[in-house]
């Protein structure tokens, strides 16, 4: 009987993003339990990936700073890294579900003083600047991560090497496994967020093959100066400074060979990077390729704002595909002006591709059972036994998230009230 | 500037695939896509936006219909997955049948009559007889002037065996019942047309 | 033996201009141990350019023809065609049957004429597919006598093997399945860029130069990235791209001397046939690359 009413009042969190942390705050700030479970080794989600915000062109380090100290002040929250869910039994009211945790291979104790990383010899690709550079094999994810405490890839904890890395606190522990935790829960928020859609899909585009055709959420890294550039916008193929650089709207979007509906943020978002571009080059010449320009509701003024700059030329078209400079490497953008009805071949520096937003619940983070409803696209709507939240719901921007979120903190405390 | 506000409503109803032609959201991937894209004097996209602003003489006596080399490339691109390459056969048709079109437009000329002749006239394609009313269809001198600026490949063709040295070729088995169902469905396709 | 109903297509008769396809494909079946019926008195497609003279139905009632006629002789077999146009053409009538009742009793009334009827149901198939799926890349290596070490081939898809159907399993934009029929033959595949790039069709006929265009660029694409001969699934593909290269010379000052071959081709010869097998005889442009391996 303890043990039900316990469960009635925990709430599990699926997925550490904005809107994880959002929903697990708030419902744990009115006094309830949470479980908060993320499979990367830290909390962030994609914003922890962005460098600035739109409209107010702000970082996000703050409003992530500030959701982890309310975690770190709240006994009410556990969090789980390296965690996935990989059961759910029961209903609402009265769910028990089992996590997988995967192992870190450094322990609690750590204090991330970074002396492993130091003696570490093995670079891997990095995930969190898209393999854009290369990081040591145990490491923080970024600067800015939470919790602040190192994990190993599972590669290298196999090697020699993971098991002779200096530790001050003996932290390091190559032999750790997997665990696989039974818990009761009341009610079950799945928050897994989106995974840029994959560019080489849209194959005309030649994103993977030619070199300086990148994406937008890659741009974010280079962007950013804890990026593989240190912030400067140079070009992958000679590092050359980015002057002429043309953004490509509904780039695997709005379009039945690839996702099908609108992400709602590409078309800020290319806005948002135009002025990251002006802000280091202001002699850059910026063009935008776009079917229609979406600057969602109260994001119109900065749409306003942005079409003042003399540097950027809109051009209303839907490129048909992208050709490389055999020599120069410089991308050829082709298509049609829709305006005009003029054919162009413009090359340019560096292609950005405004891909847009796919729903891991459609791909790698599946509800497990049969526990959720989808939308055609692979969004979690209602109708199952789960809530959804931010962008696993719906494509959403980063504030529509947080107060999407907030709302599903209150449902997930009804629902978790129910006796099933 | 002319607009006949049916004329939307009657290649929606009457031309091939024409109803697609209202899902066209103007992205303009079609003409990039196209291998002769630059010589159509509207794109597909400019052509449905005509067609659904009433632009009737445009549209029909244009030749932009006549560029297609059927690649189906603009039907796999399109966004929204009109079958574009359909609904530009639809339109050459339609403008054919219309009276709209130049009658001296090679690709109309070739299609409609000399190919289509060709095909119905036997059953099966006569190539070297295909070819030939290709090269005369201008007159005499003309015809000789293409056959010989050809005459190496031609040659070629012949001599290993892949052109018919005797331009006739007999008629299928089946030929009357063949012609008689050719002319029941262009008799049902000709009542199609007039939207009947 | 494994039969199959057979739509050669007009370009695959005798003194036609795919002959040569023709004759390596009865080479190839041969080896694999493949029976082709052909259909008999069946009638042209109606081709690519069928829709101007044609119309809607006159064009889909030629295909339901060959389909009433294959029903009656073969029953339900699976139709196998080799050539491009004739597939695409009997794949559209198919679907357009299958999915429109209108289209279906229309052209039932036209088949009438010709004491025919047709409902539907005989699946159309290319000989590519019957290779990559009856017997599979294991039985098509397996067969290799003469392997193709150190040709470097371009394989050529070409438009209406790929779109709008494709092979089934393969992408509109990178199809893989001839670059890995060339690599089974023990010859290496190029990679460029033109592969799925169109060759202009039946425009050939009449807008000579821009066609022409299109197939020196997907010839200089060829020959830039090293191939030493071009292979291609499909007629139009063959022709325009074999016969075509003595006016793109003249017109545009180049010098090809590129040789095209079909698939068919390419097999026959690394699995051991003669050079007449392979109707490598046959050839506009001489395939005399290829000499070393017969």
């Amino acid at each position: 009987m303890a043990d039900d009413q316990a469960a009635g009042r925990t709430i599990l969190v699926v997925g550490g993003g904005i809107s994880g942390l959002t929903a697990a705050v708030e419902a744990a700030e009115v006094g309830y339990t949470v479980l908060l479970v993320e499979k990367e080794p830290q909390l962030g989600g994609r914003v922890s990936q962005h460098f600035q915000y739109f409209p107010k062109l702000c970082s996000p380090s703050c409003g992530l700073e500030i959701n982890y100290q309310r975690i770190k002040n709240n006994p009410r929250i556990r969090v789980l890294t390296l965690a996935e869910v990989e059961a759910i039994i029961g209903q609402e009211g009265d769910f028990t579900v089992r996590i997988r945790q995967h192992p870190r291979f450094v322990t609690e104790k750590c204090t991330a003083c970074g002396e492993c990383g130091k003696a570490c010899t093995a670079l891997v690709s990095n995930p969190f600047n898209f393999g854009m550079d290369q990081v040591k094999a145990i490491r923080n994810s970024h600067a800015m991560a939470y919790p602040n405490w190192y994990f190993m890839d599972a590669d290298y904890a196999a090697s020699a090497e993971a098991r002779s890395l200096p530790c001050p606190v003996g932290a390091i522990d190559p032999d750790m496994t997997a665990t696989v935790l039974e818990e009761k829960v009341g009610s079950i928020v799945w928050a897994t967020g989106w995974q840029p859609y994959d560019a080489e899909k849209i194959h005309p585009y030649g994103f993977g093959r030619h070199a300086n055709v990148s994406t937008n959420m890659r741009f974010e890294r280079l962007a950013n100066s804890y990026g593989p550039t240190a912030g400067r916008l140079l070009r992958p193929s000679d590092g050359k400074e980015v002057k002429k650089i043309a953004f490509i709207q509904c780039a695997g979007s709005r379009d039945h060979n690839h996702l099908p509906f609108c992400s709602r943020v590409c078309c800020l978002a290319s806005m948002k990077q135009a002025t990251y571009v002006r802000e280091q080059y202001p002699d850059a010449q910026i063009t935008i390729y776009y079917i229609d320009l979406r600057a969602m509701d109260r994001y119109e003024g900065f749409q306003k704002k942005v079409e003042t700059d003399p540097g950027i030329t809109w051009i209303k078209s839907k490129p048909a595909r992208i050709d490389e400079d055999p020599v120069s490497k410089d991308p050829i953008v082709i298509g049609e002006n829709t305006l005009t009805g003029i054919r162009y071949a413009d090359s340019y520096d560096l292609v950005v591709l405004a891909t847009g937003m796919e729903p891991t619940s459609a791909t790698t983070a599946r509800v497990p059972g049969n526990n959720a409803a989808y939308d055609e696209y692979g969004f979690v709507v209602k109708g199952g036994q789960v809530l959804s939240s931010g962008c696993a719901a719906a494509p959403l921007d980063v504030a529509g998230a947080v107060q999407a979120s907030t709302a599903v903190a209150l449902k997930a405390i009804q629902a978790a009230a129910k006796r099933g | 500037m002319a607009y006949d506000l049916s004329f939307a409503q009657d290649v929606y109803k009457n031309s091939e695939m024409g109803h697609w032609i209202k899902m066209c959201k103007q992205c303009g991937v079609c003409a990039g896509s196209c291998p002769l894209g630059p010589h159509w004097e509207y794109s597909p996209r400019q052509l449905f936006q005509l067609v659904r602003g009433g632009k009737k003489e445009e549209v029909l006596k244009s030749s932009s219909m006549w560029m297609c080399t059927s690649c189906y490339n603009c039907i796999v691109r399109c966004p929204r997955g009109l079958p574009i390459t359909h609904i530009v056969h639809g339109l050459a048709r339609y403008a054919s049948v219309k009276g709209y079109a130049d009658p001296d437009q090679v690709t109309n000329r070739f299609a409609t009559k000399i190919f289509w002749g060709n095909i119905v006239s036997t059953g099966r394609v006569g190539e070297a007889l295909l070819t030939m009313r290709l090269y005369f269809v201008d007159g005499l001198a003309s015809g000789i002037k293409r056959g010989l600026e050809m005459k190496d490949s031609a040659l070629g063709m012949l001599m290993t065996k892949r052109l018919n040295p005797i331009p006739i070729r007999g008629k299928i088995k089946g030929y009357a019942g063949f012609t008689a169902m050719i002319a029941k469905a262009q008799e049902l396709e000709a009542k199609r047309e007039a939207g009947a | 033996m494994k039969e199959y109903t057979f739509f050669p297509g007009c370009s695959s008769e005798k003194n036609a201009s795919a002959a040569n396809m023709e004759h390596s494909v009865q080479a190839l079946c041969k080896i694999l141990g493949i029976q082709l019926n052909e259909i008999d008195d069946w009638n042209c497609c109606s081709a690519s350019i069928g829709y101007a003279g044609g119309g809607q139905l006159p064009r889909l009632a030629m295909s339901a023809r060959n389909f009433a006629l294959a029903q009656q002789q073969r029953g339900m077999t699976d139709l196998v065609a080799t050539c491009a146009a004739c597939w695409l053409a009997m794949r559209e009538t198919a679907e357009r049957i299958e999915h429109e009742p209108q289209v279906r009793a229309d052209i039932n009334i036209a088949l009438k004429e010709a004491d025919l009827s047709y409902e539907g149901g005989i699946k159309t198939r290319h000989l590519v597919e019957v290779l990559i799926e009856d017997f599979g890349w294991d039985a098509l290596k397996a067969k290799v006598k003469k392997p193709l070490t150190g040709l470097k081939a371009a394989g050529y898809v070409g438009c209406q093997t790929n779109r709008p159907f494709g092979i089934a399993g393969e992408s509109f934009e990178n199809p893989l399945y001839l670059d890995k029929m060339i690599e089974a033959t023990g010859a290496t595949a190029v990679p460029y860029a033109k592969k799925v790039a169109c060759c202009g069709g039946a425009l050939m006929f009449t807008e000579v130069e821009k066609s022409c265009a299109l197939v020196r660029d997907l010839l200089q694409c060829a020959v830039d990235n090293g191939a030493e001969v071009i292979v291609t699934p499909c007629p139009v593909c063959q022709l325009n791209v074999e016969v075509y290269q003595d006016k793109i010379n003249q017109l545009f000052g180049t010098n090809f001397n590129m040789p095209v071959i079909y698939y068919s081709q390419l097999f026959v010869l690394a699995w051991g046939g003669s050079w007449e097998d392979a109707a490598l005889h046959q050839q506009v442009v001489s395939a005399e690359a290829l000499r070393r391996f017969a």
